[in-house]
């Protein structure tokens, strides 16, 4: 099954250009060592890869291709045209995102190409004897310069925009095949799992506005209340007024 | 010079540094006091606690934190705190915590988070607190969700303080926006529902990728020795990588209206079913923001001046960048104290 890390590309693509840009440096600045861009590309790799979303895509697509011949069920699916047609989407936009990967990574190889011309060019101008952490942060700051011009450039924002996109678009043939899979199961699939999510969420906002309401009810309750326990007095008053007459009245019948 | 041999001891330094770190315990975050005083689905409302109470009743300040990240950077240790600060400047400080949205929480909107959530908790100050207005501090996103609300609810504001908050999202140098402008953002969030927060993540970190991905980890092998440095940075690293995904439906509208449309500039957002204008904002503003910020360039914060109604606007320029606008400890010093003075001049 196709492999989604960018990692491995990476290190195919932009090895050349590392190499052209470690001998730049070094034939430059007298620097013994011709491997040295390399190592530090090889180590910048490491952390320049996309989010590595490779390894969800595998499960779903390993039920299609090993596919479990005692379950009818799944094997009447694997042959279906349907299934076909899943799986010729998911490997055409597979591709398409390795082909907009590529391009990203081209960039990245030209960044650091770039950089170190740059170095090259600085340390020939300047005759500067540099220690290997000066040297380094020399080249932090030129590559970040390069790569802060190079993406002034209107193609970087179609470049990320085309590779997000691509990623998207990998992941929704995904979940396209997964929903299959699911419904072999008999297994709510994803937009029945959105629909409930929805229905959750619109219960949680009246449930809220309701506790709103009652929040604000009982407190005009109160306020009635402290309004009520206000205007009581003469009412108890009258109460007051009532008894001595019946004890009165009691007193009478006694006599 | 003999690289290869150097970057063999760098090697070697860099095993040590390896070694180190996992000798370290589970680093902490936070230490202030704080209490949780209001819940709602995945949101925590915490009120912090001052080591010297005050005796002066103050407004109640409420931050509002972005959706992306976690609101610990604003108390990540003790000695690395603008709450700590912002308590010792005598005020009540509330915070908001979004939580980490799952599944079900795809279809929360702006509507939701700032008509909904926001106002709940501005209420549950008010009705507790029986003051009539809060201080709201919103920041960076945050800041622009504050903007919103004040907008939209302005009787409930006292004062407005932005951090680090995008208001124009086309300024030039905004690489961020340049980098979301042509991506599709319906077919995006439709397809994995909430936004991963480790796409998001990969391209803060593009930003800068030298400095943030190469240069960081080589200068870690100076603090080699030093455990406590070897701990703060192991808790801004863990901070970094602690990126919630984001709700989809508020991503998508953050996304289209305020990065690609640039609503607040241009005119014509809305939250919900009500209008933003920032005309009507006639609230005491402070705006800071940091002149060296990689992720909302000092003019994305400063365009706002044009925008608000206020005539009591005010602006506070760091010197540093996004982050160390919290942590550093020349912040420390500045930022708590300044927001304190400003907002006591106005109580």
């Amino acid at each position: 099954m196709g492999e989604l890390s960018g990692s491995k590309r990476t290190g195919q693509t932009t090895g050349k250009a590392s190499d052209n840009a470690s001998d730049n440096a070094s034939t430059a600045s007298g620097i013994e060592a011709a491997d040295t861009g390399r190592l530090w590309f090889d180590a910048a790799q490491r952390f320049f890869p996309l989010p590595q979303l490779g390894n969800t895509f595998e499960a779903p697509l390993n039920v299609f291709t090993k596919p479990d011949d005692g379950n009818p069920f799944l094997s009447a699916f694997i042959q279906s045209s349907r299934q076909r047609s899943l799986l010729d989407g998911w490997q055409r936009e597979n591709a398409n995102y390795q082909q907009e990967l590529m391009k990203y990574q081209v960039f990245c190889s030209e960044v650091f190409q770039e950089s170190f011309q740059r170095i090259s060019k600085h340390l020939e101008n300047n005759q500067e004897r540099l220690n290997e952490r000066e040297l380094f942060d020399l080249w932090i700051d030129t590559a970040e310069e390069t790569y802060a011009e190079k993406t002034q450039d209107d193609n970087f924002e179609t470049l990320i925009g085309n590779l997000i996109n691509a990623i998207a678009r990998v992941r929704q043939q995904y979940n396209l095949i997964n929903q299959e899979v699911l419904a072999i199961f008999n297994l709510p699939d994803r937009s029945e799992i959105s629909d409930a999510h929805e229905e959750v969420k619109s219960m949680r906002a009246r449930i809220s506005e309701l506790e709103t309401r009652v929040e604000n009810l009982n407190k005009r309750l109160e306020i009635m209340d402290a309004d009520a326990a206000v205007a009581k007095p003469p009412a108890k008053k009258v109460r007051k007024k009532h008894v001595p007459v019946r004890t009165k009245k009691k007193r009478k019948k006694t006599i | 010079m003999h690289l290869p041999v150097d970057l063999t001891e760098y090697n070697q330094q860099l095993e040590r540094c390896i070694e180190a770190m996992g000798g370290l315990d589970e680093v902490e975050t936070g230490g202030t006091s704080r209490e949780a005083v209001y819940r709602e689905n995945k949101l925590v409302l915490y009120r912090y606690r001052a080591e010297k109470k005050s005796r002066k009743k103050s407004i109640p300040l409420l931050i509002v934190y972005a959706l992306v990240n976690r609101p610990y950077m604003m108390d990540l240790q003790p000695d690395r705190s603008t709450i700590r600060g912002l308590l010792d400047a005598g005020l009540d400080v509330f915070m908001i915590d979004w939580g980490y949205p799952e599944a079900g929480d795809r279809f929360l909107g702006l509507d939701d988070y700032i008509n909904g959530y926001i106002d709940r908790c501005v209420d549950h100050i008010r009705d507790t607190t029986k003051i009539k207005k809060v201080n709201l501090l919103g920041v960076c996103q945050g800041g622009t969700f504050s903007l919103c609300y004040t907008a939209l609810h302005p009787i409930k504001v006292s004062n407005l303080i932005t951090m680090v908050t995008p208001v124009d999202f086309h300024t030039p140098d905004n690489l961020l926006a340049r980098m979301v402008k042509r991506v599709d953002i319906d077919n995006l969030v439709g397809t994995f529902g909430n936004v991963p927060g480790e796409l998001l993540n990969w391209l803060f970190l593009s930003l800068k990728p030298f400095r943030l991905t190469m240069q960081k980890y080589a200068n870690m092998t100076d603090i080699v020795d030093d455990r406590k440095k070897l701990e703060n940075f192991v808790r801004m690293e863990k901070w970094i990588a602690d990126s919630p995904d984001q709700a989809g439906e508020a991503f998508r509208q953050f996304i289209k209206d305020f990065f690609q449309a640039n609503k607040l500039m241009t005119g014509g957002l809305k939250i919900g079913d009500l209008a933003v204008d920032l005309k009507k904002l006639k609230h005491p503003v402070l705006n800071v923001f940091a002149s060296e910020d990689h992720l909302v360039p000092p003019a994305a914060s400063r365009a706002l001046i044009s925008q608000v109604g206020s005539d009591d606007y005010s602006e506070l320029e760091f010197k540093g960048g996004h982050i160390g606008i919290y942590v550093s400890s020349r912040a420390q010093d500045q930022i708590p104290t300044a927001i304190g003075d400003w907002l006591k001049a106005r109580s």
